[in-house]
Formats: C-alpha cells, sequence, structure tokens
C-alpha cells in the first residue's frame, strides 16, 4: 500500500503531464487550422496548373507519338522510388507508425513483384525507421515542416525529377508518394499516389481550345512538368502537416483525459487511504482508552 | 467584345491580384508580349520578370517568379509560385538577398550545374526581378 505522500506525489505529477497534453492540443489546434488554410488557398493554383498540363500533354500526344517527354513516359515499373512524408516529432499517435507500415508493406509488395525500390523520406521519424531497416535512402529531408512553403515543396521537387530523370543508372521507372491524406481533425488516410510518370487528366479533343504556344508545345511542357510535380509534392506535404496536427491533437485529448481518470482514481485512493489512518488511530485511542478503564 | 481584360495572378498562397486591365504586358521566356483584349487563345512560359497591367493612363507594375501566362479572350490567368507588388518589396533585404546568393555562386567557381546551382540562380533572378521591379514602379510614377 503506497503511502499517503507517494500518492500526492503522483497525483502532482499527473496534474503536470496533464497541463502539458492540454498544451499540446491547444497548440496542434491552433497550427491545424493554419494548415488546413494553407490547402484551401494552394488550392485554385493546383487546380489551374493541372488544367494547363492536361491541355497541354493531349496536344503534344496528337503531334509526337514516338516523342514523350520523360516525365510522362510510361514503362514497366521495374525501379521504383517511394517518396514517404512522416513527421519530425512524435506523439502524434499512430501517425507515423501507420505511415511506415504502409510503405514498408508496399516496399514488400514491389519486391516481391520484382523490382528494386529506393526511398526518398522526408521527416526524422520515417527517416530513422527505413534507415533502422537498411533501405536505399537516396534523399532524405528534415526539418521540412518548421517553415513550410512553396520553395521548401521546390527543392524536394526538383531533386526527386533529377533523380527521376538522370540520377543513378539505370534510371528510375515510376515514383510514389505514400502519406497522410487529411479527411478530417480526428481522421487520417494513408495514401499511395503515383507522382511520376505523371497521368494526365483524359481531356475531350474539342475541349482543348485552339491555343498559340510560345515557344512551343515540347518547350512548355519542359516547364510545366516539373513544376506540376513541385505542386504534388506542396499538396501532399500540405496534407501530411494537416494530418500531422489532427492526429496530435486527437492523441493529445485522449492523454488529457487519460490523466483526468488516473487523476480521479488516485484521488479516490488518497482519500480512501487517508480515512484508513483516521480510523486507524481513533482504533488506537480507543483501545487505549478501554485498556486504561479495563 | 469585352474591352476590358481580367488579369488573374494565382500563386500556392492563394490569389495574388485581381485586377481589370486595359492591356497586359509580360516577359516571356523568349520576350516582351502585350495582350489586348479579344487576344486569339494564348499559352506562354513567363521568365522570372516583370509584369504590367494598365487600366486607362493608370500603369502598374509587379515582378513574378518563372511560371505561366494563360490568355483566354476577356481574361489573362498568370500562374506561378512567386509573385510581389511594389510596396511588398524591401529593397534593402533584397539587395542583401541578391548579394549574398552572388556571393554563394562565385564560391561554385567551374562547375555551372546541379541541383544547387539552379536554386541558386533562382534566388538571384527573383532577387534581381524584386529590384527591377520598384525601380519600374519609380519611372511610372
Amino acid at each position: 500500500m503506497p503511502s499517503l505522500k507517494d500518492i500526492r506525489k503522483r497525483i502532482g505529477s499527473v496534474k503536470n503531464t496533464q497541463k502539458i497534453t492540454r498544451a499540446m492540443k491547444l497548440v496542434a489546434a491552433a497550427r491545424l487550422r493554419r494548415a488546413q488554410q494553407a490547402i484551401v488557398e494552394m488550392r485554385p493554383y493546383a487546380l489551374k496548373t493541372m488544367d494547363v498540363l492536361s491541355a497541354v500533354a493531349a496536344r503534344a500526344k496528337d503531334d509526337e507519338e514516338e516523342n514523350v517527354h520523360p516525365l510522362l513516359a510510361v514503362r514497366e515499373p521495374k525501379r521504383v522510388m517511394l517518396v514517404v512524408l512522416t513527421s519530425d516529432r512524435g506523439l502524434a499517435g499512430a501517425f507515423n507508425g501507420n505511415i511506415c507500415k504502409a510503405a514498408f508493406q508496399k516496399w514488400k509488395q514491389l519486391e516481391a513483384e520484382g523490382s528494386t525500390v529506393a526511398f526518398t523520406v522526408i521527416g526524422r521519424k520515417g527517416r530513422d525507421y527505413f534507415r533502422r531497416r537498411s533501405a536505399d535512402i537516396r534523399h532524405d529531408f528534415t526539418g521540412v515542416f518548421e517553415d513550410l512553403n512553396m520553395e521548401r515543396a521546390g527543392e524536394i521537387g526538383r531533386t526527386i525529377v533529377h533523380e527521376y530523370t538522370e540520377g543513378h543508372e539505370p534510371p528510375l521507372d515510376a515514383c510514389y508518394l505514400v502519406y497522410n491524406e487529411f479527411k478530417s481533425a480526428i481522421s487520417q488516410e494513408v495514401v499511395v499516389e503515383q507522382l511520376l510518370p505523371i497521368v494526365p487528366m483524359e481531356v475531350e479533343p474539342d475541349q482543348v481550345g485552339d491555343f498559340i504556344y510560345e515557344p512551343d508545345k515540347a518547350s512548355l511542357l519542359d516547364r510545366l512538368l516539373p513544376m506540376y510535380v513541385d505542386v504534388e509534392v506542396y499538396r501532399a506535404l500540405l496534407e501530411s502537416v494537416a494530418s500531422e496536427h489532427g492526429a496530435r491533437m486527437t492523441a493529445m485529448d485522449a492523454a488529457t483525459n487519460n490523466a483526468k481518470d488516473m487523476i480521479g482514481r488516485l484521488t479516490l485512493q488518497y482519500n480512501r487511504a487517508r480515512q484508513a489512518a483516521i480510523t486507524k488511530e481513533l482504533m488506537e485511542i480507543i483501545g487505549g482508552a478501554e485498556a486504561l478503564n479495563g | 467584345m469585352a474591352d476590358v481584360l481580367k488579369l488573374v495572378v494565382t500563386t500556392p498562397v492563394g490569389l495574388a491580384l485581381e485586377a481589370e486591365a486595359h492591356s497586359v504586358r509580360a516577359q516571356s521566356v523568349k520576350g516582351e508580349l502585350g495582350i489586348l483584349p479579344g487576344h486569339l487563345p494564348l499559352l506562354a512560359a513567363l521568365r522570372c520578370g516583370l509584369v504590367w497591367w494598365r487600366m486607362r493612363f493608370d500603369t502598374r507594375v509587379a515582378c513574378m517568379g518563372p511560371g505561366f501566362l494563360e490568355v483566354e479572350p476577356d481574361r489573362v490567368n498568370v500562374l506561378s509560385d512567386l509573385f510581389a507588388l511594389p510596396d511588398e518589396i524591401d529593397v534593402d533585404e533584397t539587395k542583401k538577398e541578391l548579394a549574398a546568393a552572388n556571393e554563394a555562386l562565385m564560391a561554385f567557381g567551374e562547375r555551372h550545374e546541379g541541383p544547387a546551382y539552379e536554386e541558386l540562380q533562382r534566388d538571384i533572378d527573383w532577387a534581381q526581378a524584386k529590384l527591377d521591379c520598384v525601380a519600374a514602379a519609380e519611372k511610372l510614377v
């Protein structure tokens, strides 16, 4: 039976933990709102880029069947790169666990199909996870989420494109993004999405207006495709950040509630122990008095 | 046919500019181009540089990173990841950025290629565009 002092100390420490988890929950909620805002702001740009890209790609396809742009060319996926988006910090429930598990499964599945798999990992948690499993990590990025903007996403995007087009020999055949898609503040879903080669939306031929292209379709594609990769990476990063804060918020809310329950239980135990001590003292006094009377 | 164009600049952080204009002037990778209302549909790649738009006798200027310009009959869409109006630019800060980037570029020496080099070149282009923009804006007033 723990002493009264022990229980009091324990209640104090649980209360402190509860304060921390509650603060973390509030911070995560504020950051989540900002991340959601960024997703909304980003949307028109992403849509417009995809629009323009699809229109040009559809047009270019008609012209030059044999000379397909390297980022559009579809090959059998023999060599694949997985781009895994995790977070730098823990304490976000199963957020990092889920994403790493999904990426790991995809890795094994691709290997079973006879492909070789390389990695680009974003976030400290994922880097450590895949390093421990001695994966072929080509690039890793940490500290991206401290100041997330298009510039950072662009750097990552250009690194991926560079790796894809003129990295190792033999070249990569496909590239997948593995990230947490933001559904709502309380739910995220791991998605595996093809990043490269780029699959443009199907456009009805008569919907593609008769555009003048400057300088020409091929050079426009040269610029549009890498830009599209940047945009996709940025979108995935934002989704991932929003999911991370959502997951952390839920996890910290649960932790705060657990701490509350625990304090309740400990307080009960404390009161019981106190009452038992009082009763014991009373019994001793009564016992002593009885002995004197007797 | 409408005699006013709608100029819309979209960036990853939302709509940067929505304005009416009688004409729009921008710098493509091949040279400068001017758009008047009723222009044929056009899709052009823009280099990091300036964009002007005129409403009656009032001409405005802004700078943008590399991007695209799409012309519809009564609308001009500009897509770029960077965009700034002259009064948003801190000249001293930008000069510092430019100097720092130039210095880093010197350290590269002979090897003028690779992602890191391109990254620096982008920074320099953007800083230069911002300075040009402020200079151009002063000339307009």
